[in-house]
């Protein structure tokens, strides 16, 4: 039986997306054919049941998961780095509606799930594959007012130099185009704008204090 | 129509089995079948011709890539027969099965143009598996300590001796020694955890941002940095450093 009260809404349409990966790998996550699933776990996934492809709707948002993972508090840590930041073209169906933290609290779903530890995360992300859903948008932990959008299982890309709307999609179950916007490092700003796993999340707090809810001792 | 890139379908490397490592400790033969494989992936696999005739053109596409696959599959067997595990070895399993996924779509798709997408596909996923392979063949040769000493010291060119001393938990006379060609009998654990961590990081930072990560706290490791995990037990360290240098391939919802 699902944690939520009510469903949360099913969404289909074609988003905009950003994601930042090492120059040497392919801009979305496959390993076909691996005997595990070799995708370190992440908010919506656990290591070796599956995969996960994780994007922002901003740039920034997908940056600043860069910053938050490496806890790069300095400049000149975050020069020393070399990403390519994707732009992607997503067109998907069943897409779970869960982009601001009122969303997670109409579904009866803790909002604290978005911004926590990962246990609660990845525990509804199984609940949301069994309800057939193909992934979920949720309020980023990186970035307060960013937006991420997950997508469940592999996809594998269509790399194009342009026109990522122009390209007719065989197949948009399999497969995403995408572009490569920049080759380079994160934005000096996330370094203080990024909140980090270590410090409270002002966008929940302020969602808290918002609707009357008392803010809960330590992190986020 | 959207230009295409240069397709290089699920395979990124910019390595090479060689790089930073001991000439003599790498299998050549394989090495060169995955690179050559991993080429074929890069390539397209049908040219256009010029437009004289749409059936022609189509023929002339058919072959082309007919040719292609058939230098595919030789160079599939090749490689599986310079495997040790040969045609039992699980990635080379998976290399069969989607060759075949690659001959069925090339055989439905009369025209060359692969309208749905699949013979692509299915090449991005044998690229999968060489890349697998090639990355799984680097990790054996690291576990050589010689090799790993070479690319430690390949992936931190121009970083100084102290700090290779810090990061290897050996003594600068130590590095002198081995930088030499002397060999490589102490620190041997800790020398092949750091090489095998280095492969996964490497190309996303410099050899300072390197040095840096190591000494950098992480929320992953309750705020201790890698360098002091390592300090305090390099067998139990290495599972958990390779999991987070694993963390750089991509973005993870944080």
């Amino acid at each position: 039986m699902a944690s939520w009260r009510a469903e949360p809404a099913r969404l289909s349409g074609e988003w905009s997306c950003f994601r930042q990966v090492s120059p040497e790998w392919a801009p979305l996550y496959h390993g076909a054919g691996e005997l595990h699933p070799s995708q370190v776990s992440g908010r919506w996934h656990r290591v070796g049941e599956g995969y996960a492809q994780y994007m922002a709707l901003e740039p920034m948002g997908a940056w600043a998961e860069q910053v938050r993972f490496e806890r790069i508090r300095g400049e000149t840590r975050a020069a020393q780095y070399t990403r390519k930041l994707w732009r992607m073209l997503v067109r998907e169906r069943e897409i779970a509606d869960l982009s601001t933290f009122d969303r997670y609290d109409g579904c009866g779903l803790d909002p604290r799930t978005a911004v926590g530890d990962y246990a609660a995360s990845q525990s509804l992300a199984e609940e949301l594959l069994a309800a057939g859903y193909r992934g979920l948008f949720s309020p980023s932990a990186a970035l307060v007012g960013a937006t991420n959008l997950t997508l469940f299982g592999p996809r594998f890309e269509k790399e194009l130099l342009v026109g990522l709307d122009a390209w007719r999609n065989p197949d948009p179950d399999q497969r995403i185009p995408c572009s490569l916007v920049v080759e380079g490092n994160p934005p000096r700003a996330l370094i203080t704008a990024t909140t980090f796993a270590n410090m409270e999340h002002d966008g929940y707090r302020g969602w808290l204090r918002a609707v009357g809810r008392p803010l809960p001792p330590g992190v986020p | 129509m959207p230009a295409e890139a240069p397709i290089r379908p699920g395979n990124h490397s910019s390595f090479t089995l060689r790089d930073g490592i001991a000439q003599e400790a790498i299998p050549g033969d394989v090495e060169a079948r995955i690179e050559q494989l991993e080429e074929f992936f890069r390539e397209p696999d049908a040219q256009s011709a010029p437009p004289i005739d749409e059936a022609e053109v189509a023929a002339a596409r058919v072959e082309q890539r007919t040719d292609w696959y058939d230098r595919v599959e030789t160079c599939v067997v090749d490689l599986s027969r310079t495997l040790p595990a040969g045609a039992e070895d699980y990635d080379v399993r998976k290399l069969f099965e989607f060759m075949l996924e690659l001959r069925k779509a090339i055989d439905s798709d009369h025209e060359g143009r692969d309208p749905a997408g699949e013979v692509e596909l299915a090449k991005m996923k044998m690229a999968d598996v060489a890349h697998r392979i090639g990355r799984r063949l680097m990790h054996e040769q690291l576990d050589n300590p010689r090799a790993a000493a070479d690319y430690v010291f390949a992936a931190l060119q121009g970083v100084g001796v102290g700090d290779l001393a810090r990061i290897l938990g050996v003594s600068t006379k130590t590095i002198y020694t081995w930088k030499a060609g002397g060999p490589v009998a102490r620190g041997i654990r800790r020398t092949v955890t750091v090489a095998q961590i280095l492969t996964y990081i490497r190309a996303s930072m410099t050899p300072l941002g390197l040095v840096m990560w190591f000494d950098a706290p992480r929320d992953q490791l309750a705020e201790r940095t890698p360098l002091q995990v390592l300090d305090e037990n390099v067998d139990r360290a290495r599972p958990i450093l390779i999991e987070l240098a694993r963390g750089a391939r991509g973005q993870l919802a944080g």
